[in-house]
């Protein structure tokens, strides 16, 4: 029995979607994605330059992997929207993992303009997966106005400090029913398996792996904490206990009868 | 008569009359994976040998890029 992340009409086997950017060179991006066994990736949309060579970085990526266009850098609704729309007519996709940020220091979701730019998203046809605040008031709006995924920060982008809410995570994985996506601040292996146990559908993530000392290895590493953290969670945990319960039982136990 | 373009936020002053043309003549041969708007338009590229640019524009040219 196969256990499929589906959005919309697509279906991917692997949870985990990795992002471009960031890698010491692409050499060591390719075999990043390959050794992360991602099926998505993310890209950015941005000018040409008119002056020198632009590198096509599509065609290295379009064969193996779904191309997932963000909306990064943008901060007001009609920049989001216009550059979502760039993105379609670019990759010729619907789906658009929308962002729209306050500010460039914290790069946090601005939710103020991220609703009405995912609304208008969704109007004109896209399917929109917001880069969100871990808040499940916020999720829940999204989903009601037809964003096809939600995606909750787990911490600032790059900031590799992993999961710093995992009870707002867990209400809004109970409360939610397009897929959660965890998306930004992941540093290391456990932060991605623990987004998984706490029953999260998928993470997204680029620094933890992009600049980590061995990019590839690190890679495979979330991989293999993806797999883990969902085998882990369809597999049904123990309760947490305050008090010990022994697993061997005293039955049969020997006697001592002299006393020392 | 030279029309003035913004492209990319740069100014450029150029003879043709149409969107395709303006490409042309600006050296972008490439087409796939691109994406134009012209005053915060999407222009499709089936219609950018018929777009009639005017001087004013402002066009934008973009492409997907490295992104997380």
């Amino acid at each position: 029995m196969k256990d499929f992340l589906s959005i919309e009409n697509k279906k991917f086997k692997s949870r985990l979607f990795m992002g471009t950017s960031r890698y010491p060179n692409h050499q060591i991006m390719l075999e990043s994605l390959h050794a992360g066994r991602t099926e998505v990736v993310t890209v950015a949309i941005r000018r040409i330059s008119l002056k020198k060579y632009n590198e096509n970085i599509i065609d290295l990526l379009k064969k193996k992997y779904f191309i997932l266009p963000n909306t990064a850098g943008c901060y007001t609704v009609k920049e989001a929207v216009l550059t979502a729309e760039l993105a379609r007519e670019a990759l010729k996709t619907n789906f658009v993992k929308l962002e729209v940020i306050g500010n460039d220091e914290d790069l946090l979701p601005d939710v103020e303009n991220l609703i009405p730019a995912a609304k208008e998203l969704v109007k004109k046809n896209f399917n929109v997966l917001p880069y969100c605040n871990d808040d499940p008031i916020i999720c829940k709006k999204l989903e009601d106005i037809g964003c096809s995924a939600v995606m909750p920060l787990a911490a600032p982008i790059g900031s590799g400090m992993g999961i710093q809410n995992q009870y707002n995570l867990k209400l809004i994985v109970e409360k939610s029913n397009i897929p959660v996506i965890v998306d930004a601040g992941v540093g290391t292996a456990s932060d991605v398996a623990i987004a998984m146990e706490l029953g999260c559908d998928g993470v997204l993530l680029n620094t933890a792996v992009a600049e980590a000392q061995n990019p590839e290895l690190m890679a495979k590493a979330m991989a293999d904490a993806i797999e883990a953290g969902r085998n882990a969670f369809l597999a049904g945990r123990i309760p947490k206990k305050s008090f010990a319960k022994s697993s061997t039982t005293n039955k049969g136990k020997i006697k001592l009868t002299k006393e020392n | 008569m030279k029309k003035k373009l913004i492209i990319n936020g740069n100014n450029f002053f150029v003879l043709s009359e149409t969107l395709s043309k303006v490409l042309h003549e600006i050296n972008i041969s490439r087409s796939q994976n691109l994406a134009v708007a012209v005053n915060e338009e999407v222009i499709q590229k089936i219609n950018w040998k018929n777009y009639k640019i005017k001087s004013g524009d402002i066009i934008e040219i973009v492409q997907p890029l490295k992104g997380g």
